[in-house]
């Protein structure tokens, strides 16, 4: 562009022009800000690091730091954060036998594809010690609330695999149309806002300017993970309503929520556990909602414990181990723990 | 929907598109209206397949509060087409005066019934109580329409400028619906009046005179000072205010400024991303903002921030109530009355009032300096003039002080608990170096990032930075904007608030 200058001589904004830009011209200027854009999102995707997403970050980086000092790890949701207690788990398993240092990964609300992508994160660590991971047998579940903003923790995991995996759940899954589409537009909004890394130095600038607010509970060091839920007192109507629960739950049990993606998305990460040279075990605990029911058994598995039973695991399924009807108090996650690590450590010395 | 989430861009692009491709005048006009009101629908109507399943089933109960948010922009807007068309057709003087009446009680009886109607509830019950009469006076549960103040300005300037023959009555209804309804300045601005959108909504925009490069710019530069710097600042000033006594004087210092950095670039992100929205649909809106922290005076200031509203008081208050024609208590009445009722139209609360008081008196007391220094020394002029720029902006920062001091009711007493005001103070005290023992304080380069921030304002108000910008050739204009946004969009936080004029 030529330069502008007035009377005297200087420099002055260029008079704006009549004269249509061509529309190859408009292209070009259309796919320059479009690559520009692109490369830089993609330059910075890969040199930040893993976003600081509030609780979820904390547990892994912990992990990343003691990574090789566990062999065996436990991936799943609340159920598992609240229900599985490492050192119980390798007590057990050691009067039985087998010797082990196990690490609960558990998170509230980490349904698959998120479990899937965090595992893979856990993965690429590349624990040297890693021979176990025990996996919460999971369908897709939308994890936001309805109408709800994005949060780093929605976004974070929304790469192309995962992205990919759950559009392909939802379009498989026996939800109305309507609900489909607010699913594919909210995975899609949170697969572009990850893609251009959005909020990830916001986040980190709160957290230099105002870590109070995200002062984090790591009461689970210790506990290697294991967060446990307090003791509630259950009236006569919630016990009630439990059995309902349990029942129900019974009469369904016949069904079978086993489809193709999501064959698809587990068989994917059971590889992926077994390339690295660790068994994957499938878990499910002790359930009263029909939808976690599979009587399907996957192959590449070392072995899968399903709880979901209530007749075969009594005990399990008492009120007085229950903080609520999902999830298992201490006493429970006790009891879970102890037949977990039972059952793996049979499996293990038959193998 | 706000302009800075991701469905206003799929949005804007449908609507962009659609608007281009349409061939006529109305054509465009009614896609527009229609595009106005979806995005007028979006900040209420929930779910649209649950809304619209209510709606049908006439479960009027279930749907979301607000449903009927668009009856009171159609019934002011019908109104005022109506009161247009009476008052051109009117026989006598009388008749026309009485048509705009009808259109002023209209207009200000839904605005002093959506926004004023528990405040004043509040403060007689809260008067009464202190004059020793038990009052039972109750409030409402009332939910502000969204842009209410916003849009009932505009259609009563529509009225007003109708009545003042200033402006021909529109003859077809969906030019004034349009005018009223235009997305980008509905819900918070700028108030754009009748005497410049109308002639633009007659002719036929076109696309060969729609400055691109200059308008994605504009919205860019929006789109940072909202998501970006006002977000940023906004966790600052948070904790101070929240807490002003457990603050510094430097601390307070920081508090306060990071306060008027936000809600600059809060109100001033959203009029240019507005602004910049509406010249790519072909039409150029009103400006807002002129840098308003640099200027000389108060005066000065109010020809520079919000200049849309200021005007709008100017021209259809002030110069209502006499202006400057009778004398000096009159004029100062007459500024008070206006600043008074510029706070409140922010919000039905005390401390808008104050915060329009504190701006009224400035007011008045620069009139007066102007007239007692008119034959100072150059020395004194000249000391004057270093000194004008930081002593507005330091005055500007303490009406921020009680602009954002939000008082909080009582409805059982109806009494006005002064957490709010009372903070307001403590702050004030700290701010003004006055009193205060607090020890907390902000990181020393809180200070250099509003340093960083006052220089690139500085720039940019001195026409460096925009000029530099236009002498860049295209290529490497969208290379810089490509990395910009990239850059950009680090900075903004997955939930973001929405903007602070929204509430008003």
């Amino acid at each position: 562009m030529p330069r502008v200058t007035n009377s005297a001589g200087a420099a002055v904004a260029a008079p704006s022009t009549t004269a249509r830009p061509s529309i190859a011209h408009r292209t070009l200027i259309v796919a320059l800000f479009l690559v520009a854009f692109a490369g830089t999102c993609g330059l910075l995707h890969s040199r930040l690091p893993f976003p600081p997403v509030p609780e979820v970050a904390p547990r892994f980086r912990y992990f990343a730091e003691h990574k090789d000092e566990f062999d065996t790890i436990f991936i799943g949701s609340s159920r598992v954060r609240h229900g599985i207690i490492p050192q119980v788990f390798d007590e057990v398993a050691a009067k039985n036998g087998v010797h082990t240092h196990s690490f609960n990964l558990g998170y509230s609300g980490m349904w698959p594809p998120e479990s899937y992508y965090y595992l893979r994160q856990v993965l690429a660590l590349h624990p040297k010690k890693l021979r176990n991971v025990f996996i919460e047998l999971m369908d897709y579940r939308f994890g936001q609330a309805e109408g709800e903003a994005p949060t780093m923790r929605s976004v974070y995991w929304h790469d192309v695999t995962h992205t990919g995996m759950a559009l392909r759940l939802v379009a498989e899954s026996p939800r109305p149309f309507t609900e489909k589409i607010d699913f594919f537009a909210t995975h899609a909004q949170e697969f572009v806002q990850n893609m251009t890394n959005s909020g990830r130095g916001a986040e980190w600038l709160e957290q230099r300017y105002f870590p109070t607010k995200k002062k984090f509970d790591t009461s689970w060091i210790p506990r290697r993970g294991f967060d446990p839920e307090p003791a509630a007192e259950w009236n006569d109507a919630a016990k009630a309503e439990y059995r309902r629960q349990i029942q129900a739950f019974e009469e369904a049990s016949a069904h079978e929520y086993w489809r193709s993606g999501f064959a698809a998305a587990l068989n994917g990460i059971l590889g992926d556990v077994n390339q690295t040279g660790a068994k994957a075990i499938l878990v499910i605990p002790p359930t009263v909602r029909p939808d976690e029911h599979f009587a399907t058994f996957p192959s590449g598995v070392f072995a899968h414990f399903y709880f979901d039973n209530p007749s075969e695991y009594p005990r399990l399924y008492l009120p007085e181990l229950h903080y609520d009807p999902g999830h298992l108090n201490e006493a429970g996650a006790r009891e879970f723990t102890r037949q977990l690590a039972e059952g793996f450590a049979n499996v293990w010395m038959t193998w | 929907m706000l302009f800075v989430e991701f469905r206003f861009l799929i949005f804007f692009a449908v609507v962009f598109g659609v608007h281009w491709t349409l061939r006529g005048n109305t054509a465009r006009k009614w896609w527009l209206l229609l595009a106005s009101h979806t995005f007028y629908a979006c900040f209420f109507i929930g779910k649209p397949s649950e809304f619209f399943a209510h709606a049908t089933h006439g479960e009027w109960a279930r749907l979301p509060d607000g449903w009927w948010f668009p009856a009171v922009l159609w019934g002011s807007t019908c109104m005022d087409y109506a009161v247009g068309l009476g008052i051109a057709g009117a026989a006598s003087e009388g008749r026309r005066k009485a048509w705009l009446l009808v259109s002023l009680a209209v207009n200000l009886g839904v605005l002093s019934f959506f926004k004023y109607f528990n405040f004043f509830i509040i403060s007689a019950g809260g008067f009464l109580d202190w004059v020793g009469l038990h009052s039972s006076l109750h409030t409402l549960k009332i939910i502000l329409p969204y842009g209410v103040s916003f849009y009932t300005f505009q259609s009563m300037s529509y009225s007003i400028d109708v009545y003042r023959r200033r402006l021909e009555p529109v003859r077809r209804f969906l030019d004034l619906a349009f005018f009223i309804s235009f997305f980008p300045q509905l819900v918070a601005g700028p108030i754009v009046r009748a005497t410049v959108f109308l002639p633009q909504v007659y002719a036929r925009r076109r696309w060969a005179k729609v400055d691109v490069r200059s308008s994605a710019t504009l919205f860019f530069i929006g789109f940072v000072k909202k998501a970006c710097v006002s977000e940023f600042a906004a966790p600052f000033s948070d904790q101070f205010f929240a807490a002003p006594e457990k603050y510094n004087h430097l601390g307070a210092l920081a508090g306060v400024l990071f306060y008027a950095v936000q809600i600059y670039c809060d109100f001033s992100g959203y009029t240019d991303m507005a602004i910049a929205t509406a010249r790519l649909l072909g039409y150029e809106l009103t400006l807002n903002f002129d840098f308003p922290y640099f200027s000389r005076n108060i005066t000065e200031f109010w020809r520079r921030w919000h200049i849309s509203l200021s005007t709008w008081l100017r021209d259809y208050l002030y110069i209502s109530l006499g202006g400057n024609r009778g004398t000096k208590i009159y004029t100062w009445r007459n500024l008070m009355l206006t600043m008074l009722l510029g706070g409140l139209w922010h919000g039905a609360s005390w401390n808008f009032v104050i915060w329009g008081g504190l701006h009224g008196l400035a007011l008045i007391v620069h009139r007066e300096w102007v007239r007692l220094t008119e034959n100072a020394g150059l020395l004194l002029r000249r000391t004057l003039a270093v000194l004008a720029v930081p002593l507005t902006f330091f005055w500007v920062c303490v009406t921020w002080i009680f602009f954002r001091a939000t008082p909080t009711y009582n409805e059982k007493t109806h009494a006005l608990t002064a957490t709010g005001l009372h903070n307001a103070w403590t702050a004030l005290k700290e701010f003004t170096f006055t009193g205060g023992h607090g020890r907390n304080a902000f990181g020393a380069e809180c200070f250099g990032v509003l340093a960083v921030l006052a220089l690139l304002h500085w720039l940019n108000s001195q026409r460096i930075l925009g000029t530099w910008w236009r002498r860049l050739p295209d290529w490497a204009c969208a290379v810089l904007l490509g990395i910009g946004v990239a850059i950009a969009l680090l900075f903004v936080p997955v939930k973001y608030k929405p903007f602070i004029y929204f509430q008003f």
